[in-house]
């Protein structure tokens, strides 16, 4: 399992990670990029998880390593 | 003459309001891309022009060293003063959008989602049950400005006054258009002043107010103090303004090209769960917009040396058709799943409204595949860049096919 962070000093709100994947990614009431069970990524996930990594146009999210 | 060298003149004769932008626009960027992302143009008093993604990414990136105190090319400066919150730097900046951000984050505009969808819907019946129509006058002004306007929180009756508005607005940004300046600026911008002012002032003694942006924005908070009213006006002017044109016209360029490109119609309708990923497609390849910054210290940006007071323009529409940024830039795939494109700009002036855009555009297309099983042009709509920054489809005449006949229910 990976997990994902999102770097509130880059996101600034496009909000293309929520949509792409809702199960791991949501917004604030500001409308700003947070992510849902510690960014946990279901297996089956990775693919999308990676696919809205490479969406954001701010760069502001990573895969860190579990453990 | 080598084609780095012609592409050096290209860019130092450039303009966004070159009559050779109304048909050439995607070839000269293509070049300007290729051979010069960074060049000076010698046009409108001289300035950086700036077409590929990796250098419009830093510029827009970086508000310290790139300020929006200017935001055009030529300069543009609003009789009001700055453009709120458009024309403020970080961080004074984040206090006038803390409050923004959250009266038009995603879940309001999901709530205002149903109300869209019905108005769209009604629209599409009226074209099906005609076998076709004029798109823009009948589907993508009437719908963007609506939903755009009365998600603000403007009456019904009040929307059409504030559309000629803009329409004068628009015009008066050409540099030639000096008799439409002064209009502006003599009776249309006091008129709008005071009809912004008498409706935020209204609205703020009105005992239980609709919950919208206007009464918002009659509450925001600029840090530890409220906004005053002369900054609630400014900054509803500013979303009226971002609001009626820029998701009109990149609609309407993408109701033109699926009525052109029939496969890729067909894939919305087989497959309506694709139709996000259209929509940042459309976004992408029909960006509209091009943003200005003035340079504040000494940089280098593509290897070209800045000076302070330096205006730099960034071309969105070539950024976003970047093949380095985009492998297969110019063409429009919905099956591109990696699409990091700038249409709503990057960097903390990201596109206010860009959640309500994205809700309008998918909307129109949802509606629009679920009458309609076929899109034909009848004549081939007149493409041309307007003087406003604006790259505008005039008309687009179309037949259509009804997915069932309207009405027999």
């Amino acid at each position: 399992m990976v997990r994902v962070l999102i770097d509130a000093a880059k996101c600034h709100g496009h909000a293309r990670c929520s949509l792409i994947l809702p199960a791991v990614f949501d917004t604030d009431e500001l409308g700003n990029g947070v992510v849902v069970h510690e960014g946990e990524v279901p297996e089956v996930l990775e693919g999308r998880a990676r696919q809205a990594i490479l969406n954001c146009p701010e760069h502001a999210i990573t895969e860190v390593d579990p453990s | 003459m080598s084609s780095a060298r012609a592409t050096g003149d290209l860019v130092r004769s450039f303009s966004l309001f070159g009559p050779e932008m109304d048909t050439k626009s995607e070839e000269i960027y293509r070049s300007m891309r290729s051979d010069c992302p960074v060049g000076w143009s010698e046009e409108l008093g001289g300035y950086w022009v700036v077409s590929s993604y990796d250098a419009a990414s830093q510029v827009l990136r970086n508000p310290a060293v790139f300020s929006s105190a200017e935001i055009a090319v030529p300069s543009f400066h609003d009789e009001w003063g700055p453009m709120l919150p458009q024309q403020v730097d970080p961080p004074e900046h984040a206090l006038y959008r803390r409050d923004l951000n959250q009266l038009l984050a995603p879940a309001r505009v999901a709530a205002f989602e149903a109300w869209a969808r019905e108005f769209a819907g009604d629209l599409w019946d009226r074209i099906a049950l005609r076998g076709g129509g004029e798109l823009k006058a009948e589907f993508c002004v009437p719908y963007t400005s609506q939903v755009a306007m009365r998600f603000l929180g403007f009456a019904p009756d009040e929307i059409e006054q504030y559309q000629e508005w803009n329409a004068r607005i628009l015009a008066s940004l050409d540099p030639d258009a000096v008799e439409a300046k002064a209009e502006l600026a003599n009776d249309i911008k006091p008129r709008i002043y005071e009809c912004l002012a008498g409706v935020l002032s209204a609205r703020a003694s009105q005992t239980n107010p609709p919950d919208d942006v206007i009464t918002g924005l009659t509450r925001a908070r600029r840090g530890d103090r409220p906004y005053s009213l002369d900054e609630q006006v400014r900054t509803l002017h500013l979303l009226i303004n971002a609001g009626l044109d820029t998701t009109n016209n990149v609609i309407g360029a993408s109701l033109w090209f699926l009525a052109g490109n029939s496969t890729h119609l067909d894939r919305l309708g087989s497959d309506p769960t694709s139709i996000p990923a259209a929509v940042e497609e459309f976004a992408r390849y029909f960006n509209n917009t091009a943003v200005a910054r003035v340079v504040t210290t000494e940089t280098d940006l593509g290897g070209c040396q800045l000076k302070p007071g330096d205006l730099v323009e960034v071309l969105l529409p070539s950024a976003c058709r970047d093949d380095d940024a985009f492998g297969d830039g110019e063409a429009v795939r919905f099956d591109r799943l990696t699409n990091p494109h700038l249409s709503f700009s990057v960097g903390p002036h990201r596109c206010l409204g860009s959640h309500l855009a994205r809700m309008e555009m998918r909307v129109a297309f949802e509606t629009l595949v679920d009458r309609i099983s076929s899109m034909r042009l009848v004549s081939p709509g007149k493409v041309r860049w307007e003087s406003t920054y604006v790259r505008k489809i005039e008309q687009i005449d179309v037949a259509i096919v009804p997915r069932r006949v309207v009405g027999s229910d």
